[in-house]
Parts: structure tokens; C-alpha cells; sequence
């Protein structure tokens, strides 16, 4: 028999507060293997990355946000073919510091592409791009065509 | 627990532990800190006895009313961080700067432990 040391477990009300914390540590265990690495792990085999991504709609236009941090405006590419928008640039590591002079290093470099379908037709040549804060917003008009049209019902 | 996964995060905040990188330059200790697109009210850099602690909070986005969601992957959170401070790092003199969604933060060393060059003589 081990040596355990004894604890009173008297009403079922214990073991209740003790699920509770039970469920409390799952959930932390969650929330911080959900949040954190979103596309994968970071190791040398599944090393992928690219950024996280909002898309919102309205009549007149597509907005996207994308979180892109650290970068500057030339180490982005963004184009629109056929429909679908490309996010394309290289995170880089800065130059000055030497290897040997990092003592932690969890920043992704590297690489990063993303294709985005548009679900309508748009203006290519009329995109509002801006960048602030490491994030990236992009306004995109719809085509007028692509816009939707209200039909006037005549009541007789 | 399951209920608590599929229920409605938005109005939940989750803490995020940032990436960063740690480095020396120059004599100085900086920690470079991915967290884009927070609201720099939020920003929060101190020293507390031994622990630096590092927090800030992403800015909510403002969203036109015309705007519908179709799409969403950038989480509201917020990112916080503990670092133990070795002893010889200066608590006195600490500077941050956030830009592109990078906060940098810059330690100094206490005079007492930087290198102290010595001049030989030659004949």
C-alpha cells in the first residue's frame, strides 16, 4: 500500500470544485495550443507560415486585414489574378544582429503565400492599401456589375 | 469543457504568450516582440522586483456598419509575457518603442558588469 496522504473527501461537493479545476486547466491547455500556433507547429518539418487573415463584405467593397508584423512596405507583395488575391513576401531577419549574439529566437523568418478567392468581380486598379501597426488593410471596390441591383417592383 | 470550446469567444479574452526574439547589441539586452495591431493605450512595460513583464491588448477593429464578416482568423487577445531579469541587468534604465506591430524592448547592463577593456603596454 503507498503512502498517500489522507484527505477528507466528506460531501460530493468536493469532488464537483475539483472537476471544476480540472476543466479550468483543460481549457487553459486549449486556449493556448489553439492560439498560438494556428498553421501548424513551428519545427524544422511543418515550418509554415503565413498570416492570419480577416475578410469582411459590404455592397460597395471587400475589406482584408492581415497581420503582418515587422515587415516593411517593400517586403510585401500583393497582386490580384484571376480572381484571387495573393499575399507574397519574406519575413527577414534583421541584418545587423549576428547569430551568436541571440540568446532566444521564436520569430518566424522566412518565406510566407497566400492566395485569397474574391468572390466578385473588382476594380484591380482601385485598391486602397495600407499598412500600420504590422497590419495590413486592403480596401478592394466591386466591380459595378458585381454589385448587387434592386429591383423595383411596380404594384398595380 | 466541450461547451466552453464551441461557446462564443468573442466576448472572452484569451491570453496569448508573443513570440519574441532576445538579443545583445551593443552592450544592451533587447527582446523584440511580435504583437501587431495593438492598441498602444494597452502597452504595458515594467519592471517588478526581479520579473520584466510585458503586456498589451489588440485594438478591437473598427468595422463599417456595411461590412459583413466573412471571415475570421486575427483573435482579439492579449499578449503578455514574464521574463526573469539577471542581476545585472540595470532596472533603472529600460526603453520600449513599438512600430510595425514590433515592440522593442532595451535593457542596459549595470556599469559594474560591462566589459571593462584594459590597455596593454607594449614596449
Amino acid at each position: 500500500m503507498s503512502l498517500i496522504p489522507y484527505r477528507k473527501q466528506s460531501t460530493w461537493l468536493d469532488s464537483f470544485a475539483e472537476m471544476e479545476n480540472i476543466q479550468k486547466q483543460m481549457n487553459q491547455l486549449f486556449d493556448f495550443s489553439l492560439s498560438r500556433n494556428l498553421f501548424g507547429d513551428n519545427t524544422l518539418l511543418g515550418g509554415e507560415w503565413a498570416p492570419a487573415v480577416d475578410i469582411y463584405d459590404s455592397k460597395d467593397n471587400i475589406l482584408i486585414k492581415a497581420d503582418l508584423p515587422g515587415l516593411t512596405k517593400d517586403e510585401v507583395e500583393v497582386t490580384i489574378q484571376n480572381n484571387n488575391l495573393i499575399l507574397k513576401g519574406e519575413k527577414k531577419k534583421e541584418k545587423e544582429i549576428k547569430e551568436e549574439n541571440y540568446y532566444r529566437a521564436e520569430r518566424f523568418y522566412g518565406s510566407f503565400y497566400r492566395t485569397i478567392p474574391l468572390s466578385t468581380a473588382v476594380e484591380t486598379d482601385k485598391v486602397d492599401a495600407s499598412y500600420k501597426d504590422g497590419v495590413l488593410t486592403l480596401k478592394i471596390p466591386k466591380k459595378e456589375e458585381a454589385k448587387p441591383k434592386q429591383i423595383t417592383i411596380d404594384v398595380k | 469543457m466541450l461547451d466552453n470550446l464551441i461557446k462564443n469567444k468573442k466576448d472572452e479574452i484569451v491570453t496569448v504568450p508573443p513570440s519574441i526574439n532576445i538579443y545583445s547589441e551593443n552592450e544592451n539586452i533587447v527582446l523584440a516582440v511580435e504583437i501587431p495591431g495593438v492598441d498602444k493605450d494597452t502597452l504595458d512595460v515594467h519592471i517588478d522586483g526581479d520579473n520584466l513583464h510585458i503586456g498589451a491588448r489588440k485594438k478591437r477593429d473598427e468595422i463599417g456598419k456595411e461590412y459583413c464578416e466573412r471571415h475570421k482568423e486575427r483573435k482579439f487577445v492579449e499578449y503578455k509575457r514574464e521574463f526573469e531579469l539577471n542581476p545585472e541587468i540595470d532596472r533603472e534604465t529600460i526603453k520600449a518603442n513599438y512600430e510595425h506591430g514590433i515592440l522593442k524592448v532595451t535593457l542596459q547592463k549595470k556599469e559594474a558588469a560591462l566589459p571593462k577593456k584594459i590597455a596593454i603596454k607594449y614596449d
